[in-house]
This record gives C-alpha cells, sequence and structure tokens, in this order.
C-alpha cells in the first residue's frame, strides 16, 4: 500500500487517537508532578504528589485491596472458566444457546449486574445468601464486615466476567486437533494427565491472554465496588481508581493526585503487558 | 500377505469382533453418558448465574408489602405499578432515549472512522502498522481516569461538559483501539488478491476498499458495531465524569436512583434493571455469533 492510501485511511483514526487519547495521557503524567485543583492550571510540585500518596495509609490500603483482588478473582476465574468450558466443549445439542445465556451477566450493564446481584445478599431483599447459608447455620452480614464485603467483591468479579474466560478458552478447545488426544488415550494417559501435558501447553498463548486481560481488568476495578459497596473507604473495600474518583472529583478535587495513581496503575500494568507487546509487534511485523 | 495384517484375522475372528464392538459401545455410551451429564451441569451453572435477574424481575412486580419481606413471600399477584412509575415518574424514558442516541452516533463515528484505518493497518507492510498496533494494545489497557480526567478538564474548558458530543467522541477514543485490533484480524482473513483484482480492474486503493472490502466485511463491521453500541449502554465512569444532568446515560440514572438507599425506590431501580437486561440478552442471544466472534477470535488467533 502506498503511504498516501495508508495516511488518508489512518489519519482520521490516528488524528483521533492523538487527540482524545495521547494528549490526555501525556496531561495526566504531567499533572501528577503538579497540584492541579479543577477548573484551575497546575502548579509544579515534583514529586509531591507520589510521596504523599506513599505516606497515605489509605491509598497503600487501597493499592494492597486492589493488587490482592485482581489476584485472588483472576486465579479463581481462570480455574472456573476453565472447568466449564471443558464441560461446554462436551456439550452436543444447546451449546449456543447456553453460551448465549451464560453471556447475559457479562454483556448486561455491570452497573445494573452489580446492583442485582448484591440485592441476592441484602437481607431487605428477602437475603437469598443468608437463607441459603442458614440451612447449615451460617450468617453473613455481607454489606457491613469487611472480609464478607470483600467476599461478595470478588464472587461479583466470577459472576461478571467468567463467562468471558469460558469464552476464549472454549474457541482455544475447539482450535485443538483430535489425534493427539486419541493417540495419548491409547498409550493409556488418564484426564490429568492428557490436561497437563496436552490441552493446557497447547492453549498456553490463550491462558496467557485470559490472565492478562483479567489482571488488568482486575486492577482498573470501578463500577462494582462503587454499586455493592458505596462506603468502601470505611468498609475495606475501596480499590485504586474508586480512590482516584474520590480524591480527583469527589471529597477533594485534587487531579494532580488523582494522575499520580493513574501513573502508577499504568506503570504496573505496562509492565504486565510487555510480554504480550512483543508477540502483537511480531505479528504484525511478521506480515 | 503383508505384515500389516490386521490382528483379527490371526485369533478367531469372530470372537475379536464382537468384542470390538462391546468396547467400542461401551466406550460410545460412556461418552454419551459424560455428554448428558455435561449438558445438565452446565445448564444447572447458567440457571444459577441468571438468579440475579429473576430475582430483580420478581422484586419488581411484586406488590409493595410483598417484595421486602423476609422470609421472601411467595404467593402474590404480579403487577407492573413499578414499571409505569418508572416511565411517568422518573426521566428513565428520556434518559434511555438519549443512551440510545449516543450509541448510534458512536457506532456511526467508530465504523466510519475505524473500519478505513484498521484496513490500512491490516494491509500496510512499513514500520507505522506495527507501532500503531502496539500503541492500541497499550491504549486499551490504559485506567480509564488517565483518559477521562484531562478529558473533563478539557470538556470544561471548552463547554463541552455534560454534552452528548464530549460523551461520544470519549467513547469512540476510548474503544478505538479495541475496535481497531478487532477489525484487523477482520481484514487480515481476506485475501489481497481481492484487493489487487479490484485494483487491476481499475479501482483506486480508496475504491477497492469502498467497493469490494466494505461488503465483504459484513460479519466484522457487525461485531465492531455491537461492542460500541453495547458501550454506550455499559460505560459507567467515563458517563459519571463527563455528565451531570443534560447527556445522563442509563447506568449513571441507575447508579444515581441507588444512592438515594430508600427502600421505595427499590422497585423502580428493579424494574429498570429489567427493562435494560431483557433487551440486552435479547441482542446477547441474536448476536451472540458476532460476540462470540469478536471475544474470541481476536485472543485466540493472537
Amino acid at each position: 500500500m502506498r503511504r498516501k492510501d495508508f495516511l488518508t485511511l489512518a489519519g482520521p483514526a490516528v488524528l483521533l487517537m492523538a487527540a482524545l487519547l495521547l494528549v490526555p495521557l501525556v496531561t495526566t503524567v504531567v499533572w501528577s508532578f503538579q497540584n492541579v485543583p479543577v477548573g484551575q492550571p497546575g502548579t509544579f510540585t515534583g514529586l509531591a504528589n507520589y510521596a504523599e500518596l506513599l505516606r497515605s495509609s489509605r491509598f497503600l490500603n487501597a493499592g494492597a485491596f486492589t493488587v490482592g483482588y485482581a489476584i485472588v478473582a483472576t486465579v479463581l476465574k481462570v480455574a472456573l472458566g476453565y472447568a466449564l468450558a471443558l464441560l461446554l466443549a462436551r456439550v452436543r445439542r444447546g451449546r449456543t444457546v447456553l453460551l448465549g445465556f451464560l453471556l447475559a451477566s457479562y454483556i448486561v450493564p455491570s452497573v445494573v449486574g452489580a446492583l442485582d446481584f448484591s440485592w441476592l445478599f441484602n437481607d431487605v431483599f428477602g437475603g437469598v445468601v443468608n437463607r441459603g447459608l442458614g440451612l447449615v447455620g451460617v450468617q453473613v452480614n455481607w454489606l457491613v464486615d469487611t472480609w464478607p464485603a470483600r467476599t461478595l467483591v470478588v464472587l461479583h468479579a466470577l459472576w461478571h466476567e467468567v463467562p468471558f474466560v469460558v469464552l476464549v478458552l472454549l474457541a482455544g478447545l475447539q482450535t485443538l486437533p483430535e489425534e493427539p488426544m486419541e493417540a495419548a488415550s491409547l498409550d493409556g494417559a488418564n484426564w490429568w494427565q492428557k490436561q497437563r501435558y496436552l490441552v493446557v501447553p497447547a492453549l498456553f498463548p490463550v491462558f496467557s491472554f485470559v490472565l492478562l486481560i483479567s489482571l488488568m481488568d482486575g486492577l482498573k476495578v470501578f463500577d462494582s465496588i462503587r454499586i455493592m459497596t458505596p462506603a468502601a473507604e470505611q468498609l475495606g473495600t475501596e480499590s485504586l481508581m474508586t480512590y482516584v474518583y474520590q480524591v480527583a472529583l469527589g471529597d477533594s478535587l485534587r487531579l494532580g493526585m488523582g494522575s499520580a495513581v493513574n501513573v502508577l496503575t499504568m506503570v504496573v500494568t505496562v509492565l504486565l503487558l510487555i510480554p504480550f507487546l512483543r508477540s502483537t509487534w511480531k505479528g504484525a511485523r511478521a506480515l | 500377505m503383508s505384515v500389516l495384517t490386521p490382528r483379527e484375522d490371526l485369533t478367531f475372528p469372530d470372537a475379536a469382533h464382537a468384542a470390538n464392538t462391546r468396547a467400542r459401545a461401551a466406550k460410545v455410551r460412556r461418552e454419551r453418558l459424560g455428554t448428558v451429564a455435561a449438558t445438565v451441569v452446565v445448564a444447572a451453572v447458567v440457571l444459577g448465574m441468571l438468579t440475579p435477574f429473576v430475582w430483580a424481575g420478581l422484586t419488581a412486580v411484586k406488590p409493595f408489602w410483598a417484595a421486602f419481606t423476609n422470609p421472601p413471600t411467595w404467593v402474590f399477584t404480579p403487577q407492573f405499578e413499578a414499571f409505569g412509575d418508572l416511565w411517568r415518574g422518573t426521566h428513565f424514558a428520556a434518559i434511555l432515549l438519549n443512551t440510545l442516541l449516543v450509541a448510534i452516533a458512536a457506532v456511526l463515528v467508530m465504523l466510519v472512522v475505524g473500519a478505513p484505518a484498521a484496513y490500512a493497518f491490516a494491509r500496510y507492510a512499513g514500520i507505522i502498522g506495527p507501532i500503531l498496533l502496539v500503541l492500541a494494545v497499550v491504549l486499551r489497557t490504559v485506567p480509564r481516569f488517565a483518559v477521562v480526567l484531562p478529558l473533563y478538564e478539557a470538556a470544561r474548558a471548552v463547554g463541552l461538559y455534560d454534552t452528548n458530543v464530549a460523551l461520544v467522541a470519549a467513547f469512540v477514543a476510548v474503544n478505538m483501539p479495541f475496535t481497531l485490533l478487532l477489525l484487523v484480524g477482520f481484514f487480515r482473513d481476506i485475501p489481497v488478491e481481492l484487493d489487487e483484482a479490484a485494483m487491476v480492474d481499475g479501482c483506486s486503493r480508496l475504491g477497492a476498499f469502498r467497493r469490494v472490502i466494505v461488503p465483504v466485511m459484513g460479519p466484522g463491521l457487525v461485531t465492531a458495531g455491537v461492542f460500541t453500541f453495547l458501550v454506550a449502554f455499559q460505560e459507567y465512569l467515563i458517563a459519571l465524569t463527563l455528565t451531570q444532568n443534560d447527556a445522563v446515560t442509563v447506568p449513571v440514572f441507575i447508579a444515581a436512583q441507588r444512592g438515594a438507599d430508600e427502600t421505595s425506590t427499590y422497585q423502580l431501580l428493579a424494574a429498570a434493571s429489567i427493562a435494560l437486561v431483557l433487551p440486552i440478552a435479547f441482542i446477547a442471544v441474536a448476536a451472540r455469533k458476532y460476540l462470540v466472534a469478536g471475544l474470541g477470535g481476536g485472543a485466540v488467533k493472537g
């Protein structure tokens, strides 16, 4: 393709992304070194925002909770998603219908999903989950106590995002050839051995994609926390992004401070991303 | 006569054959049983995962006295006042319409700007294409606030705060990298020979794109369109930050009602969530082919 055609076709999108993504991102980095009250130009303060963040126990708590949440949710999501994908791969009739309904909790707006999900744990709404737990003599204050609230947030993440994991892994499973599996069976390999030595290695790129997406989404969690636990700070479920909202637009209008949190989150994200970026780069260069 | 003679011929043919058939029949039976068991388990999980929506639906149609009892009330006459109240007593209808408007505008802008760019990235052999693609991956993963806080200040400065224009621009920008990744995957599946044939027949590069490539890109464009459309209904953080009254979308409205935290608004909320869940579930089932292609395809190929 000639350069002129390339510019004509790609130009508008590139300009749009430059103006509305790159410029804001650079602004965020600049702001992170400034004191920026909403509606006013910033004044340079060097590393003051970062120093304040690292001394703030509220930020450190939010950071620790977010990282823990991302890791726990990711591990459980991938384990459950893989189990469901293996089961779904065995389903013959009605697979697409089941998949369609499975996707409901993933596609419904997260605000609505989180709201409806949390009602099952709310005694005002009949306390469905607690009535079930009552059968074994357990009662949990899901929306009042710290660890139950954290559990609730993770359970919601599973309910909301396992369908995505199932979808991606199922697509991967369907690309696997039959012959190696049959050969392994003839050689007397059991189910675990076939998973361990054949399926998981063959799906390694798919697994790493899912792990990566899930970790990054976990670090960015916002919607469900704000909806299910509005008093996140007191409850111990404050995430990095709900913290940014409170600092930049909620209780104090400090855009610079919020930007510093965003920069730290981006640094972690990009570190996680590097292996995936290398494969994208190679794929694109190979053409 | 060859050394590769099947083993059956060396032993008692009939007995071996019968044993073989029995073993195969047992294997088929086992597999069929496994399939049934898998179907039952998956169906149970799927039903379980739909419980929150069923419960919200029940809450919406129960009379007020029955909706918030513990233990739950199971015997009641369904009534649909909550939907009427939602429609007439709140701004839900107007906000739904506004969200729809934003969604359609976002889809149009996204496809008009994104599709040609994705085509160019898929076909251009230079170094710019790969660089932009890697950039697109990075941008897809950046925290929303890192983009939206500056956009918030900029929108306030130029008087676009709380307008649909700002919202559409932000939705398109934030989701452009994902759309590009998705569409580049689809364009790569179209053989280059198709472009070449069109250009041999006298089309310019742009003409080839418009007359030959776009028509065969139907599924790809629909997939990208469905995702962009859903974004307008799903995205909470961006809409929360960039709107206040005039350009509010459904998620912001629902979150704000939830903030009231009064039992009297709970049934309205339940009605609102059902009013959204049903059409979106319909879209999910109707467009599942495209959703699956969009969510799974890129990942597996990439």
